[in-house]
């Protein structure tokens, strides 16, 4: 899986605040919980680690990390700002589960909208698959074993996810009304948003043997 | 009435996203309470299941704090 940017927030513990955050994103941690303050920290830094380097590789442009802002424009859909004026347009995504943190860029034009995930793989509870699965993707998980079993459904929820976060609409949609066709065997998924098949290209890679991090873009002229 | 709403969906809370009630606050975001997008959304099933009748789960998500969930059920139990 290429043009995501994985971090964890034992890499970064050493790097202080000021170096990747600007005054007012350092007021916006102030507010959060101090439960999820690592998944953000990791977070914020890896997006603007994608960013960076995005703008590095494509354009030699060499931003400081703390002259890159995250900002959270829509429902589930974070955006960025540079000192600069952009004229290429891009979209980013941003996904953090138990000090890692995972981010994505996509030019809006080449690559469509980006949304990205990380699950950590869970012993799920029947009724709990249940309430985001389909009937046919339901079906595909009870034939495994308990330990695909849960690896699948993790896989399930995520892409959902992932998707949610590229149309910025995240839970407010619910996952039933997106349904699945994994092959696993050849990593292909195809996605059907209301019975609509959507265009869209899906990846997903297990990171640590615990972790699962998917990620989805979606041609925005082919929606 | 009201304050059943309230004692039953802070005990739906609890359970869901395992959490002592006193440390839940009325003003807390339930984005903020939850560990992730999946509790999250278990939760807003947990709302779904029990409330039936006054909740819609594309409202839910639209909810910011505890106290917002006690007045959309509260609003709609009229």
């Amino acid at each position: 899986m290429e043009n995501k940017n994985i971090k964890s927030f034992k890499e970064i513990k050493k790097i202080s605040i000021k170096k990747y955050l600007l005054e007012k994103e350092f007021s916006d941690y102030k507010k959060v919980p101090d439960f999820k303050k690592k998944d953000w920290l990791a977070g914020r830094f890896s997006a603007k680690e994608a960013v960076h380097n995005y703008f590095l590789e494509n354009f030699q442009k060499d931003f400081k990390l703390n002259k890159i802002e995250i900002l959270r424009k829509e429902i589930n859909k974070p955006a960025y700002k540079l000192p600069i004026k952009q004229t290429v347009k891009t979209n980013i995504s941003i996904s953090h589960c138990e000090g890692l943190a995972v981010s994505a860029i996509a030019e809006n034009k080449t690559d469509g909208l980006v949304g990205i995930d990380i699950e950590k793989i869970r012993n799920f509870k029947l009724k709990e698959i249940k309430s985001f699965l389909t009937g046919q993707e339901l079906s595909q998980i009870l034939k495994q074993n308990l330990e695909n079993k849960n690896k699948i459904a993790t896989l399930f929820w995520s892409i959902k996810e992932s998707y949610l976060k590229a149309i910025g609409r995240g839970l407010v949609y619910h996952p039933k009304f997106i349904e699945l066709k994994i092959n696993l065997e050849d990593k292909i998924c195809e996605l059907y948003d209301k019975n609509k098949k959507i265009q869209a290209k899906i990846e997903w890679q297990i990171f640590k043997k615990r972790y699962l991090i998917t990620k989805v873009n979606i041609l925005k002229n082919k929606i | 009435m009201t304050d059943k709403i309230q004692e039953k969906v802070l005990e739906i809370i609890s359970k869901n996203l395992k959490i002592k009630l006193e440390n839940i606050n009325l003003n807390s975001k339930i984005e903020d309470l939850s560990k992730d997008s999946i509790q999250l959304f278990q939760l807003l099933i947990a709302f779904e299941k029990e409330f039936k009748r006054q909740v819609q789960y594309e409202d839910l998500m639209q909810i910011f704090t505890v106290r917002d969930i006690i007045n959309y059920i509260n609003k709609n139990t009229k």
